[in-house]
């Protein structure tokens, strides 16, 4: 049962960190200014500004403030997004599946390429491959995304007019910006494959699975891999920060309707209530993923679940 | 630098051009602050717009072509990367320091203050760092300290977990003990024996931060929430030149390039780093001996 114990943990920790977000996204936008202004077009009435600030309840102290927030985030409600006039959650969730689709086919390319390269890549330290991928590890890690989606542009749209420049639409659509995310998600996980493989590697068992005549590639993929899945289960769960990170970019560049793309419009067009609104929704998201990869661990390897 | 540095660097290749590159880069940064007048950046010429670069017609000035408003690209990077160049090391810089005082605190006191460290650095670091700062800069204005600062914290877990996992086990040693038993209080311990050890990998996450706090600057100048429109960076001259991607390709071509060669220089010289600091493994870059597996670069998840 220790598994539960686990979880329960993790989901103690994960609550403990989600409530300081929220506290914190409220506190840094009441302290920095008057909400008023920060709802309202820049070019909005003194006038104008005190009769929201009165409507919505922000000439009360603080404190009573806070209490309503709380209460509405209980309730799921985050009040009306300014710019569509329709409740900030629906406007959030009508972005939400782009997103979802970009993050799961990025981690899903990320990882089946990672494993065969990473794997292949630990079976002879040094080789030609090695180092290509090597050289592919550093790029990923080290190129600008923005960038690198503008060149993508340059070259398959503009140049050789093979891919379409930006837009939702058929599978077509998603090839670029789903390359360009993957592009740094492969680069740290094929280190950690190659890193976590090389060990198993060395391990007695797989000696034993060689002497006995298994072939590489049965070893690789069938000895060893899921005991190096572990680390990579971990990063996978970590990483989906930082894919997400780059959806904001992928998403404004090539003009895909999902959250981060929202993100950024919201906060250009002053609308605080989708932007509070998103960032909770992205925060409940990274919270569930964590706990599913914690339930995976005792999936893959049962030392866990002892 | 000492002679064995000096030799290290010269037998392993990439780290040796990485080097170059970085030092060239730095100097003509610091040779255009001192040469360039202030608003050859801005200085327009409308008798020759959207010149492409590599030609040496219109003089040394448009080598490297010119924008819409004919300003001279190759000037313009050059006054971008004081920019860029002092926001990701000053970052780098801060985070470090911070990250390390941070991190050998709870890691040497352990207890209450170490969990709420801890919790604090995984709230930070378990929420995307790009929404977090698009938020910040949305409410603060986007001034230069600000954009520092927002870096800083969106980075300092990196450093404080590592500065913490050095001193779990610098705590445990014998030269550690030996400092306790002559009567040296906790402060001294952290000063004197504790920080000086973890400096080597102090320096090495300084090193590869510093590319990566390149491209978070970069992508939240081309977001449009990093530093302002008359200032320049390198971020800033991609995202005027996706624009023009049609016509001008060399308005974000070079930009993107300047900042991808100091990422990869700095990926590719941390990693050296790490290397030539660890007395275990430095062997690997001292001796002719072909040593076929020298490690992949640190990278780390995420930006």
């Amino acid at each position: 049962m220790a598994i539960f114990a686990i979880v329960g943990r993790r989901l103690g920790q994960s609550l403990l960190s989600l409530l300081f977000l929220v506290t914190a996204v409220f506190f840094i936008a009441r302290m920095t200014g008057d909400p008023g202004q920060l709802y309202l077009p820049l070019d909005a009435t003194p006038e104008a500004v005190a009769q929201f600030d009165k409507a919505h309840g922000f000439d009360q102290p603080a404190y009573r403030q806070f209490e309503r927030y709380a209460a509405g985030i209980v309730h799921l409600d985050f009040g009306q997004s300014l710019r569509r006039e329709a409740p900030a959650l629906d406007v959030v969730f009508e972005a939400f599946p782009t997103t979802v689709v970009l993050v799961v086919a990025t981690e899903l390319v990320a990882l089946v390429f990672s494993v065969v390269a990473g794997s292949l890549m630990a079976l002879r330290p040094g080789s030609l491959l090695d180092r290509a991928g090597t050289v592919l590890v550093v790029a990923g890690a080290s190129l600008p995304d923005f960038w690198v989606a503008l060149m993508a542009i340059l070259v398959f749209s503009v140049s050789l007019h093979v891919l379409p420049t930006s837009g939702p639409g058929g599978i077509l659509h998603w090839i670029m910006p789903v390359g360009v995310l993957s592009l740094r998600a492969v680069g740290s996980l094929t280190q950690v494959v190659r890193g976590s493989t090389m060990e198993i590697l060395a391990s007695p068992y797989i000696e034993a699975a060689r002497g006995r005549g298994v072939g590489n590639i049965r070893i690789l993929f069938f000895h060893s891999l899921r005991n190096a899945a572990i680390p990579v289960i971990t990063l996978v769960g970590i990483q989906v920060a930082g894919i997400l990170n780059g959806t904001v970019i992928v998403e404004t560049i090539f003009g895909l309707p999902g959250i981060g793309r929202l993100l950024v419009t919201s906060i250009l067009g002053r609308d605080f209530a989708v932007v509070e609104a998103t960032v909770i929704v992205v925060a409940l998201t990274i919270f569930a993923v964590n706990i599913v990869i914690d339930l995976s661990y005792s999936a893959i390897d049962p030392r866990v679940r002892a | 630098m000492n002679g064995r540095y000096g030799r290290m660097l010269y037998r392993s290749k990439g780290a040796l051009i990485s080097a170059i590159l970085l030092a060239a880069i730095l100097l003509v940064t610091g040779a255009g602050f001192i040469l360039l007048r202030g608003d050859v950046a801005t200085a327009t010429s409308f008798s020759g717009t959207m010149i492409p670069p590599f030609s040496l017609v219109h003089g040394f000035r448009d080598v490297l072509g010119t924008d819409l408003l004919g300003r001279s690209e190759l000037f313009r990077l050059i006054v971008a990367a004081r920019t860029s160049l002092a926001v990701a090391f000053s970052a780098a810089f801060l985070a470090a320091a911070f990250g390390a005082a941070l991190g050998i605190v709870a890691g040497f006191r352990k207890g209450f203050l170490d969990t709420i460290i801890m919790r604090l650095s995984d709230a930070i670091q378990s929420f995307p760092s790009l929404f977090l700062a698009v938020l910040f800069l949305y409410i603060v204005e986007p001034r230069i300290e600000n954009i520092v600062i927002l870096l800083v914290v969106g980075r300092l877990p990196m450093f404080i977990r590592v500065a913490r996992a050095e001193t779990v086990t610098v705590v445990n040693s014998l030269f550690v003990d030996a400092a306790r038993c002559l009567g040296a209080s906790g402060w001294w311990l952290c000063l004197y024996e504790i920080a000086p050890a973890i400096l080597p990998t102090m320096l090495t996450l300084a090193a590869l931060e510093i590319g990566v706090l390149m491209l978070v600057e970069s992508a939240l100048s081309f977001l449009g929430v990093g530093i302002q429109a008359p200032g320049v960076s390198w971020g800033i001259m991609v995202s005027e030149g996706r624009d023009w991607i049609q016509s001008a390709w060399w308005l974000t071509v070079f930009p993107g390039l300047c900042i991808a060669t100091v990422s990869i220089s700095c990926n590719v010289l941390s990693n050296w780093l790490r290397l030539a600091t660890n007395p275990v493994e430095r062997w690997r870059l001292d001796t002719d001996v072909h040593a076929p597996d020298v490690g992949l670069p640190a990278v780390l998840p995420g930006i």
